[in-house]
């Protein structure tokens, strides 16, 4: 089991950098996701099955669901303004 | 022993399908084609994980039920976060509000 945690623990750490390296914010919020399923894994081997359960379920559909639905409304909050501005500018 | 062993096959396969999906999530030119990586992620590593948590043998029938309810909502939910994510990366390419 050691030997399970030595290979889930470098992995998040390998995850965790790539999210913090990553640009685009669609995709940090996927590898994001990623790092809960491997923190879930490693929370597994540490016999926490209640707390890796949760994590999978927070990490794994709730936070990228909200931060995309977030994404998605700032999105088109810019859009409107934008289109507000350009509709002032005509007049 | 047969129960440990199954788990860590179980953990292997859940820490493979991760580390193949944020390979290619990383590779991928556009976020669209990213998309496609979600698969093995999000289909695959949860029923896997709440495979290995039964299989230790550590938790109850009744934990076990509820794992397995959770893996169900995330196999079937899988496909609405990507097609939202796709919606955000079109909203974001498309400033013309075509988003909805």
């Amino acid at each position: 089991m050691s030997a399970l945690l030595a290979l889930f623990l470098p992995l998040a750490a390998v995850v965790g950098i790539a999210i913090v390296a990553e640009q685009q914010l669609v995709r940090q919020s996927l590898l994001a996701s990623f790092f809960g399923l491997v923190v879930a894994a490693a929370l597994v081997v540490l016999r926490a099955p209640e707390v890796a359960l949760a994590e999978l379920l927070v990490t794994g559909f709730v936070v990228p669901a909200l931060t995309l639905l977030t994404l998605l409304r700032v999105e088109r909050g810019h859009d409107e303004r934008a289109g507000k501005a350009r509709s002032g500018e005509r007049e | 022993m047969t129960a440990e062993i199954a788990v860590a096959v179980l953990l292997g396969l859940v820490g493979g399908a991760a580390l193949f999906s944020v390979v290619g999530l990383l590779r991928s030119p556009t976020p669209l084609a990213a998309l496609h990586y979600l698969g093995p992620a999000a289909i695959a590593a949860p029923p896997l994980l709440v495979a290995a948590v039964v299989v230790s043998g550590e938790t109850s029938l009744a934990f076990d039920l509820q794992a397995g309810l959770v893996a169900a909502f995330l196999v079937v939910g899988a496909p609405f976060v990507t097609q939202l994510l796709g919606r955000a990366y079109y909203a974001g390419e498309n400033e013309g509000g075509e988003s909805g």
